[in-house]
C-alpha cells in the first residue's frame, strides 16, 4: 500500500518536472526585476516583490517562489481533504487536484494569481483544521498578493473561522477577521510601494470609459468631449467612432498607443483627476452600457465564445513574445525532455473544453447543492464563485489564470464528492462529527 | 528571559527529534542551495552542449556525458548534475561513516565535511572529478552492504567513477576491497578479486565511452603526451625529430620550461604543434612520447616532479576556486543562465577567503593523510578511503594532464572525512553501535 506522504511526494515530482524551474511572463518579470532594485511599484501588489526579494537570499531566479506557491497548494489541498476524507484517499484527492492541468498549468507560472490560490488554499486548510492564527496569517497573505482576492477570502473566513460565538455574532466576528485582515494586506501593500504607478488610470479606467462609450447611444463630440472634460485625448473629433472601431472588451493597450490611440496617457494629477470624474460620469451614468461592454469581456473570460488561441497556459521560461527581455532578466533556462513533451501537451490541453471556466462555474453552482453538508468544500464553491463573479466587473484581459481558484474550488469540491462516494476509506459523517466535538470542546474554555 | 531559554529549548529538542534522513536532505538541499543551479567552466558548457545535441566527443568524459544527457530527459541545465554528484558524495559518505559512527553524527559528518570550503569548492562545478569523487563514496558505501542488489550498484558507481577519471582505476582497489566479505580468507585472493573487479568496473567504463563516442578527438592522450613531450624535451634541451607530427615552430619547441597546458601547446598564434587528428598522428605521438621518457628521463622526471610540486601547491601557488554560472554568451543557445542568491554570495566570500589559507593546499593532506592512515587502521572502511585518496594523488605524478586543485580533491575529500570521523568517533556516544 502506497504511503500518504509518498503520493503527495510523487505529486510533487510529476509537477517539479513540468514546471522546472518555473515559467515567466510579463508579469513575472515586472516582479523579479523590481525585487532586484529594491523600488516597488504599485501596478502589482508590492508584497510579491518584497516576497521575492526575501526568497532570492537563499535562492535566486523562480525557483524558490515555485516552490512556495507549489508547496502552500498541495499543503492546502491536503489539509482540506484531510477533514472530509482518510488521509490515504486525501492524498490522492490532493495529487489530482494539483496535478489538474488547469491547476497545475497556472502554479508553473510564477504569478500573483497562482500564490493568492496557494495561500488561499493554506488559509482555507488551517481554518478548518482550527489553526485560527495560521489560517487568517495565509489568508491575510492571499489578500495581499491581489487587490481582489478579498472576494474569495470572505466566504472562506466566514464559514471556517473556528469560534464558540454562534448565529449572527458568529458571523460579525468573522466578518471583522476579514476586514482586519484585508485592510492589513491593503495597507502592506500601500506601506510597502515606493513609486506610485497609477495604472487604474492609463489602464482599467479607459477601458471602461471606452467600453461604454462603444455601447452608448450615439454621442456628439461636444456631448462626448463634456463627458471626457480634462481627459487627455489623442483625437479632437470622431471620439465615439474612434472608441467602436478600437472597441476590444478583452484590451486596453489599443486605446492608447499604435496607430488609432483615443488617449493619450495622464501626466498630471489633474488628469487623472479627470479620468476619475469621467469614469463616474459615463459608467456610472451609463450602466447599460457599462454592463454590455463588461458582459461582452467576461463571457469571453469564462469561454463562452472565445476565439481560439495559441495557447491558454504560459510554458516559457522567459518572455516568448520579447526575447530581448533575457538579459534584464539574468535568468533563462531550457525544457528537459520530458519538459518539452508535457508542455506540448499542456498547450493542446488549453485548447480544449478543459479549459473552459463556465463548465467550472457551472459545476461549481451544482456542488453547491451536492456537496452541502461538507462545511469546507461549500465554504471553497462559495469563495470560487463570488471571486469568479467579481471578474465580471475587474477582469481587463480575459487569461485563464483568473479562472484558476474557481476551477480549483470546483476540482477540491468535485474530488471530494467521489472521494466520500467511492472510497472505503471515506471519513464517515459520524466520525467528522467526533472530530467536529473534539475540536470545540478544545475551544471550549 | 524564560521565554527564550525555553525557546531555545524547544528549538533544540526539536532538533534532536529530527532523524538521520532528514538531516541528511536539509543538509543536502542546504548544500545545494550554496551553489544553485552548480557553477559551469567552458568544459561543462561545452559538455552540457553534447549532451543535449547527442552528438558525444572523447574531449569530455563520455559516461559523464551519458549521465548528463540521462539527467536531461528529467530537468535541463546543470542542477541535476549538481545534485546528483552531491547527492552520491553526502548519502555515500553517510553510508560509509555509519559503520564507524552512530547513525545521527554520521549524517552530521557527512554534511559538515560536504560543506567544508576545500571539498565543496570543486563540488558546486560541474566537472567529472567532482562527480567521481561522489561516486566513489557512493560506491563504497554500496560495497559495504550486504545486499547484492547494493553491491551490484556499488559496481555500477565505479563504473561511473571510472568513466568520469579512468586513471583513478588503481585508486579504487582499495574500496573494491571493501566489497569483499571478512570470511574470505587471504590477502593475495583478496587482492586479486579486488584487482579484478575493478579492471571488470574499468573495462565496462571504457567499453561504454567506446560506444558512445562519436567523435575522437584523442583529448586525453593530447592532453597528457603533448606536454610530457614539449616539458621532457624543452629541459633536456634536445631537438628531437618527432616524425609524422606537425611542429609549428621548432624554436618555441625548445623555449622555456615549463609545458604544463596542452591546449596553449597546439592552439593559438604561438602554439608549438598542430594537434593530431588521426590514427596514423596518435600513434607518432605516443611514439614520440615513448621517445622522449626513454632517451631523456632525467628530464621527464623533472619535468613530472615540477608539475606535481605545482600541483600540491608547494610552488607557484594558484587560485583553487571556481565560482562562474557561465559565460552568458557561451550559454546563450543552450538556454542557461544564472544569478547568484545573497546566500551563494556571502558563500563564495567564505570560500575565497579559506582558500587563502593552507586549507587550500594539497601539501597539507598529503601530510595529514599519514597520521590519518594510522588512527584508521583498525577502521577497513576509514582506511580504505584514505588510502583510496594517497594512491589517486600518487597516480597523478605520472598522468596529471595539467595543474588544478580538482585533481587534488579526492585526496582532500578523503582526508578529511577520515579525520573528522575520527575525532567525532573519540566520544563513545558517537560512535557505532
Amino acid at each position: 500500500m502506497i504511503r500518504p506522504r509518498a503520493i503527495l511526494g510523487a505529486a510533487l515530482v510529476v509537477f517539479a518536472i513540468y514546471a522546472f524551474p518555473g515559467y515567466i511572463g510579463w508579469d513575472t518579470e515586472a516582479h523579479l526585476l523590481q525585487a532586484r532594485s529594491g523600488i516597488y511599484s504599485d501596478a502589482h501588489p508590492p508584497v510579491i516583490p518584497a516576497l521575492w526579494r526575501l526568497v532570492e537570499v537563499f535562492v535566486s531566479g523562480p525557483l524558490g517562489m515555485l516552490a512556495i506557491q507549489a508547496l502552500a497548494l498541495l499543503g492546502g489541498l491536503t489539509l482540506i481533504f484531510r477533514n472530509v476524507l482518510g488521509p490515504r484517499t486525501a492524498a490522492i484527492a490532493s495529487a489530482a487536484v494539483f496535478l489538474f492541468p488547469p491547476v497545475a498549468g497556472v502554479t508553473a507560472l510564477v504569478v500573483k494569481d497562482a500564490l493568492m490560490a496557494g495561500f488561499l488554499a493554506l488559509g482555507a486548510g488551517w481554518l478548518v483544521a482550527g489553526r485560527t492564527r495560521r489560517g487568517l496569517v495565509a489568508c491575510a497573505l492571499a489578500s495581499a498578493m491581489r487587490w481582489n482576492a478579498l472576494a474569495a477570502t470572505l466566504p472562506i473566513i466566514v464559514a471556517l473561522l473556528p469560534t464558540r460565538a454562534r448565529g449572527m455574532r458568529r458571523i460579525a466576528i468573522a466578518c471583522v477577521a476579514w476586514l482586519g485582515i484585508t485592510a492589513a494586506a491593503f495597507a502592506t501593500n500601500a506601506l510597502l510601494a515606493d513609486r506610485h504607478a497609477y495604472a487604474w488610470y492609463g489602464g482599467y479606467a479607459y477601458q471602461d470609459i471606452a467600453g461604454t462609450l462603444r455601447w452608448m447611444e450615439d454621442t456628439p463630440d461636444a456631448d462626448a468631449r463634456a463627458l471626457l472634460a480634462g481627459v487627455p485625448l489623442a483625437i479632437d473629433h470622431g471620439i465615439q467612432d474612434r472608441a467602436r472601431e478600437t472597441y476590444n472588451a478583452l484590451d486596453y493597450r489599443q486605446l492608447t498607443s499604435g496607430t488609432t490611440p483615443l488617449f493619450d496617457l495622464p501626466d498630471t494629477a489633474a488628469e487623472r483627476d479627470a479620468i476619475a470624474h469621467a469614469w463616474r460620469r459615463i459608467v456610472l451614468g451609463h450602466p447599460g452600457a457599462y454592463l454590455r461592454y463588461r458582459w461582452d469581456n467576461f463571457r469571453t473570460l469564462i469561454e463562452i465564445d472565445r476565439p481560439h488561441t495559441f495557447a491558454q497556459v504560459y510554458v516559457w521560461f522567459t518572455i516568448i513574445a520579447a526575447p530581448e527581455e533575457t538579459p534584464r532578466l539574468q535568468h533563462d533556462a531550457a525544457p528537459s525532455r520530458v519538459q518539452d513533451r508535457m508542455r506540448i501537451g499542456a498547450i493542446a490541453l488549453s485548447n480544449s473544453p478543459m479549459y473552459w471556466p463556465w463548465i467550472y462555474l457551472a459545476l461549481s453552482c451544482v456542488l453547491l447543492v451536492a456537496c452541502r453538508r461538507m462545511a469546507v468544500v461549500v465554504a471553497l464553491l462559495a469563495s470560487g464563485i463570488c471571486y469568479e463573479l467579481a471578474w465580471f466587473f475587474l477582469d481587463p484581459t480575459g487569461d485563464f489564470r483568473y479562472s484558476q481558484w474557481m476551477v480549483t474550488c470546483c476540482a477540491i469540491a468535485a474530488a471530494a464528492w467521489i472521494g466520500r462516494r467511492y472510497s472505503k476509506e471515506t471519513m464517515r459523517p459520524s466520525a467528522q462529527r467526533t472530530e467536529s466535538q473534539a475540536m470545540i470542546a478544545k475551544l471550549a474554555p | 528571559m524564560m521565554d527564550l531559554r525555553e525557546r531555545a529549548n524547544r528549538v533544540r529538542a526539536w532538533l534532536a527529534a529530527r532523524t538521520p534522513r532528514q538531516l541528511l536532505l536539509a543538509g543536502w538541499v542546504t548544500c545545494i542551495l550554496l551553489c544553485y543551479p552548480g557553477y559551469l567552466s567552458f568544459d561543462s558548457i561545452e559538455q552540457l552542449g553534447q549532451a543535449r545535441s547527442g552528438h558525444f566527443t572523447d574531449a569530455y568524459a563520455p559516461v559523464m556525458t551519458g549521465v548528463w544527457s540521462l539527467c536531461e530527459w528529467i530537468f535541463a541545465g546543470p542542477f541535476p548534475m549538481l545534485a546528483l554528484q552531491t547527492g552520491l558524495f553526502v548519502f555515500g559518505a553517510y553510508g560509509v561513516l555509519k559503520r564507524a559512527l552512530s547513525p545521527r553524527a554520521a549524517a552530521v559528518v557527512a554534511v559538515g565535511v560536504l560543506a567544508a570550503p576545500p571539498v565543496f569548492a570543486p563540488m558546486a562545478v560541474i566537472w567529472p572529478d567532482s562527480l567521481m569523487a561522489g561516486a566513489l563514496l557512493a560506491a563504497a558505501a554500496a560495497l559495504l552492504d550486504e545486499r547484492r542488489a547494493m553491491k551490484a550498484a556499488g559496481a555500477v558507481a565505479l563504473v561511473i567513477a571510472g568513466g568520469c577519471r579512468p586513471e583513478v582505476a588503481p585508486a579504487t582497489i582499495p574500496l573494491a576491497m571493501l566489497a569483499l566479505p571478512a570470511s574470505l580468507s587471504g590477502r593475495l585472493r583478496r587482492a586479486g578479486l579486488a584487482v579484478a573487479l575493478v579492471v571488470a568496473c574499468s573495462g565496462v567504463a571504457r567499453l561504454v565511452g567506446w560506444i558512445l563516442v562519436d567523435d575522437d578527438t584523442y583529448a586525453w592522450q593530447q592532453r597528457l603526451e603533448w606536454i610530457d613531450v614539449v616539458g621532457t624535451l624543452r629541459r633536456a634541451h634536445a631537438d628531437d625529430p618527432m616524425p609524422g607530427l606537425t611542429v609549428v615552430d621548432r624554436a618555441r619547441l625548445l623555449e622555456g620550461h615549463d609545458a604544463y597546458d596542452a591546449y596553449v601547446l597546439t592552439h593559438g598564434p604561438k602554439r608549438v604543434a598542430e594537434p593530431i587528428a588521426d590514427d596514423a598522428q596518435s600513434e607518432a605521438l605516443s611514439a614520440a612520447w615513448h621517445a622522449a621518457i626513454a632517451d631523456h628521463f632525467g628530464a621527464y622526471a623533472t619535468h613530472r616532479g615540477e608539475l606535481m610540486l605545482r600541483q600540491l601547491g608547494i610552488t607557484h601557488p594558484w587560485l583553487p576556486v571556481f565560482d562562474d554560472f557561465g559565460d552568458p554568451d557561451h550559454l546563450m543557445l543552450l538556454h542557461h543562465r544564472a544569478t547568484p542568491s545573497d546566500l551563494e554570495i556571502a558563500w563564495r566570500a567564505i570560500v575565497h577567503v579559506v582558500a587563502l589559507t593552507p586549507l587550500f593546499r594539497p601539501l597539507l593532506y598529503v601530510l595529514l593523510a599519514i597520521p590519518a592512515i594510522v588512527l584508521a587502521r583498525r577502521r577497513r572502511e576509514l582506511l580504505a578511503l584514505v588510502a583510496s585518496g594517497v594512491m589517486y594523488e600518487i597516480i597523478q605524478l605520472p598522468l596529471a594532464s595539467s595543474v588544478d586543485y580538482r585533481f587534488s580533491h579526492w585526496l582532500v575529500a578523503t582526508v578529511w572525512l577520515v579525520l573528522v570521523a575520527l575525532a567525532v568517533a573519540r566520544k563513545p556516544a558517537w560512535r557505532a553501535s
